[in-house]
Parts: structure tokens; C-alpha cells; sequence
């Protein structure tokens, strides 16, 4: 089983990521947190030994349909490894950004990545495609470092109460907290 | 007097017209207001709807940015004083994301409205149900003038309208104590899990759920849809698609009260006798 990894950011700012950055900041009062970015994400998995079985299929996935991303709407990239860095158009730190995290949200039973997966196999005779899977990554960029970066990511991450924690609800979505150097750049950044 | 009703309008929203019509049909003064307007005279209400459509584009999740607004906090206020609060489709997507509903420990969120399924794919989903009333009609503010286990029919349009929580033990608590407030089921009254009858995969079949009290309610099914005989189609199979049939070419028949009438007239009651 191989994994790719498809990346997809709009390319005009993104209205989604202003109205969490007004709902973390100002109405929960995180004031560090400076800036928020979204990146949608999918994963496929295809029934191959070789990386390179599963990018050929991706790609023709990306510039067949827009299932995936829409090239008049979306930066993509795809990647095998999620060590890989993304490119500048996907995620670049912005300057005084002291902390960065990502909190990488997937609906429990999503159907979306389903769809995708039905229509690559029926249409475009992708049959090693085995699974697709959507999330939501949102990056949290903060004026603070460790340790407090990751209590204020981990305070945004998941919902609690009215007022505490926004980006998932537990009871029908999972969030795991990256730091966003480990998962968007490779470690370095 | 007449009970004043506040209908809170969050941007993106788009129910509050017809649910403001429903709830003057019923005989109650409605107001719209807006989510930025200012609250100081908010407490003058008797009590609050929070309608349907798709607050704040339904960003990050449905409801959830709503559910944060100063006006939700407003609303738990005021439901917290005892006053009646319905939240219809988005309304009760904002009312579970604030953690009123189900609402066994104040303020902590116990529940998802969580995306469609059951149906063979997810997605949006509109299309006439039937609700059975499953609790006594006196626990809830929206049932108070209700016939034990009525049958309503209503429609429901959502791509996120299933009940679901991680909580072990959850909705065995509701349905123990009442909270289940209508199931979807089949034409003859009984509570169906399959689709079509079930149409979101919602658990325990569950339509509508209240807190505790009874007086705040999130209900997934459209009332203000079905205010009058004129909104039922003549297709619907049982009494009120034969009602709408009779109707043809009568005004008075057509403008009587629909099935969602009864929760309108229900809630118009409670605040009458509660106050």
C-alpha cells in the first residue's frame, strides 16, 4: 500500500481562515495567535509497491477532473512522503511568526473521500486506487514559541465547551496537533 | 398580550422571514434580529428562534462559528432564565455547538450534529419526513400543546443533521429522561432507524432533542416549511397531504394551520401558561 498526499490551497486569500482568525483571536481572547491559514488535504491509498504507481494515477486524477483541487481556484502539490516540504504557494511562515502549529482535522465516517475514490475508479479506470480520505489542515501561527505555541494550539484545536476549543468537534471529528515545521516544511523553517 | 418572539439572524442564514411569518401566524409578535445588533434589550423577549440556512457559510463546521457569536452566549443566558429557545436545522446546529443541547453538563459540548450517512453516500439531503413525538408534551416548550406520539409530517433539508456523540451511554440518558424529543418514522407513527424514513443516519432516530429543562430545543426538520395546509403537497401520503388535496381551490382551507403550525401554536402556549 502506497500514500500520496495532495495539498490544496486557494490561491485568492481564503475568507475561512480570516473568520477562524477573528473567532481565536478576538472572541476567545488568543491574542498571540497572528494568523491562520487553511490547507485542504487528501490522502490516497492504491494497491502498489512502487511510489511512482501512485503519483501517475494522482496526476492524472489533478488534470483530468477537479475532483481534487480546481487549477483557476487552487495551488496543489503532491506529495509521497510526509516529510517533504510543501512549496511557497501552499504554506510559507510569515515574518515575526514566533510558533507554528497545525492541527490537521478528518471527519469520522466522511463520505467525501468515497466519492472521490468511486468516481477515479468507475471513469478514469484507476483501479488500484483503494481509499481517498479528506481533512482540513489548519496552521496556527502565533507570536509565541514553545512551550506556550503548543498549549494555545492545543486550546484552538478541539471543542470542550461554548467558547473553549473551535476546529473540531470530538464527537464526529479526530485533530492531531503537528508542529507545522515537521509536517509543511520538511523540519527546517 | 401577545408573546414577543426574537428570531436571531446570523449572516448567512435564511429562514428567518418564514419562521418570523410562522411564529406571527401563531400568534405571537416577531422580531429579527441581527447577530451585531446591540443587546441590551434582548431580556424584553419572551422567547427565541434561531432559524435555518447556513450561518457564517457554514465555516469550520455548521454552526460552529455562530455558536461563538456574543449573541449565543446572549441566548444561553436567557434559556438559562428559563426562557423557551428553538433552534430549527442551522438554529440547532448552533445550539449543540454552544453545548445547550443536549445540555447534561452546562456549557460542555456532548454532541455532533455530524455530516449525513446511512443513505449510501453523504451530502445534502431534502425531503419530507414524518416526526412521532416521543416524550410526555409537557417536558418540552415546542410540544407543550402536542397529542401523546403525534404525527407530523415536516421536511428536512441538511447535509449535516445526524445526532451522533463519542459520550458512552449518551443517548440512553436522553431517551431515559425524556430528551428525545421526536423520531423519525415511518407514516403510521413508528420510529424507523433505515433510510428513507431516517434520512441522516441520526442515532436513536432522534429529530429533535431538548436539554434538561425542556425549554431549549434543537430540532433538524423545517416547522416554519409546514406552517400552513398550502406548504403540505397533495402527494403525502396520510391526513395532511388529504387536507391539502381538499384545500384546492379554497383560500381559508389552504391558509389554515399546517403540521408545523402545531409546534409554533405549542410554543405560543408554553410561554402563555409558563409566564
Amino acid at each position: 500500500m502506497t500514500d500520496v498526499e495532495v495539498l490544496v490551497r486557494l490561491i485568492a486569500p481564503d475568507p475561512w481562515s480570516f473568520t477562524v482568525y477573528d473567532a481565536l483571536s478576538r472572541k476567545f481572547g488568543l491574542e498571540e495567535i497572528v494568523g491562520i491559514e487553511r490547507i485542504r488535504t487528501w490522502t490516497l491509498s492504491y494497491d502498489v509497491v512502487a511510489a511512482d504507481d501512485a503519483v501517475a494515477p494522482t496526476e492524472t486524477i489533478l488534470r483530468e477532473t477537479v475532483l481534487l483541487a480546481n487549477p483557476n481556484r487552487d495551488i496543489s502539490q503532491l506529495r509521497t512522503s510526509p516529510t517533504e516540504p510543501v512549496k511557497p504557494g501552499i504554506y510559507r511562515p510569515k515574518d515575526g511568526v514566533a510558533g507554528a502549529y497545525v492541527v490537521k482535522v478528518h471527519n469520522l465516517g466522511d463520505s467525501a473521500g468515497d466519492s472521490v475514490a468511486r468516481i477515479a475508479r468507475s471513469r478514469l479506470g484507476i483501479g488500484a486506487l483503494r481509499s481517498v480520505s479528506a481533512s482540513t489542515v489548519w496552521v496556527i501561527e502565533m507570536s509565541q514559541g514553545e512551550p506556550r505555541s503548543r498549549q494555545l494550539a492545543e486550546k484552538a484545536a478541539v471543542l470542550r465547551a461554548r467558547g473553549h476549543g473551535l476546529l473540531a468537534n470530538p464527537h464526529c471529528q479526530e485533530a492531531q496537533i503537528m508542529s507545522a515545521r515537521d509536517y509543511l516544511l520538511g523540519g527546517s523553517g | 398580550m401577545r408573546p414577543r418572539i426574537c428570531v436571531v439572524q446570523f449572516p448567512g442564514v435564511n429562514c428567518e422571514y418564514e419562521t418570523a411569518r410562522a411564529a406571527e401566524k401563531a400568534g405571537m409578535d416577531a422580531a429579527i434580529l441581527r447577530w451585531n445588533e446591540k443587546l441590551e434589550e434582548f431580556g424584553k423577549y419572551d422567547g427565541f428562534i434561531l432559524p435555518g440556512g447556513f450561518s457564517y457559510q457554514d465555516r469550520v463546521r455548521a454552526g460552529a462559528i455562530a455558536a461563538t457569536d456574543e449573541v449565543s452566549d446572549a441566548v444561553a443566558e436567557q434559556a438559562a432564565r428559563g426562557k423557551p429557545v428553538l433552534g430549527i436545522c442551522n438554529g440547532a446546529q448552533v445550539l449543540v455547538e454552544a453545548g445547550l443541547v443536549p445540555g447534561l453538563e452546562e456549557g460542555n459540548v456532548q454532541m455532533a450534529l455530524a455530516p449525513n450517512s446511512g443513505m449510501g453516500r453523504g451530502g445534502y439531503y431534502c425531503n419530507w419526513v414524518y416526526l412521532t413525538l416521543t416524550c410526555d408534551p409537557t417536558r418540552t416548550a415546542v410540544t407543550w400543546d402536542l397529542e401523546p406520539g403525534e404525527i407530523l409530517p415536516v421536511p428536512i433539508a441538511h447535509g449535516e443533521g445526524r445526532f451522533t456523540s463519542c459520550q458512552e451511554g449518551l443517548f440512553e440518558s436522553l431517551e431515559a429522561g425524556g430528551q428525545i424529543v421526536f423520531k423519525y418514522c415511518d407514516i403510521s407513527g413508528r420510529p424507523a432507524e433505515a433510510f428513507p424514513e431516517n434520512p441522516n443516519g441520526s442515532e436513536r432516530m432522534a429529530a429533535a432533542i431538548s436539554n434538561p429543562a425542556g425549554n431549549v430545543v434543537a430540532m433538524m426538520p423545517h416547522p416554519e416549511r409546514c406552517a400552513w395546509v398550502r406548504q403540505v403537497p397533495g402527494e403525502l401520503a396520510g391526513p395532511w397531504g388529504d387536507r391539502r388535496l381538499a384545500a384546492r381551490s379554497s383560500v381559508p382551507a389552504m391558509d389554515a394551520d399546517g403540521p408545523g403550525a402545531r409546534i409554533f401554536g405549542s410554543l405560543k402556549k408554553y410561554i402563555e401558561e409558563k409566564a
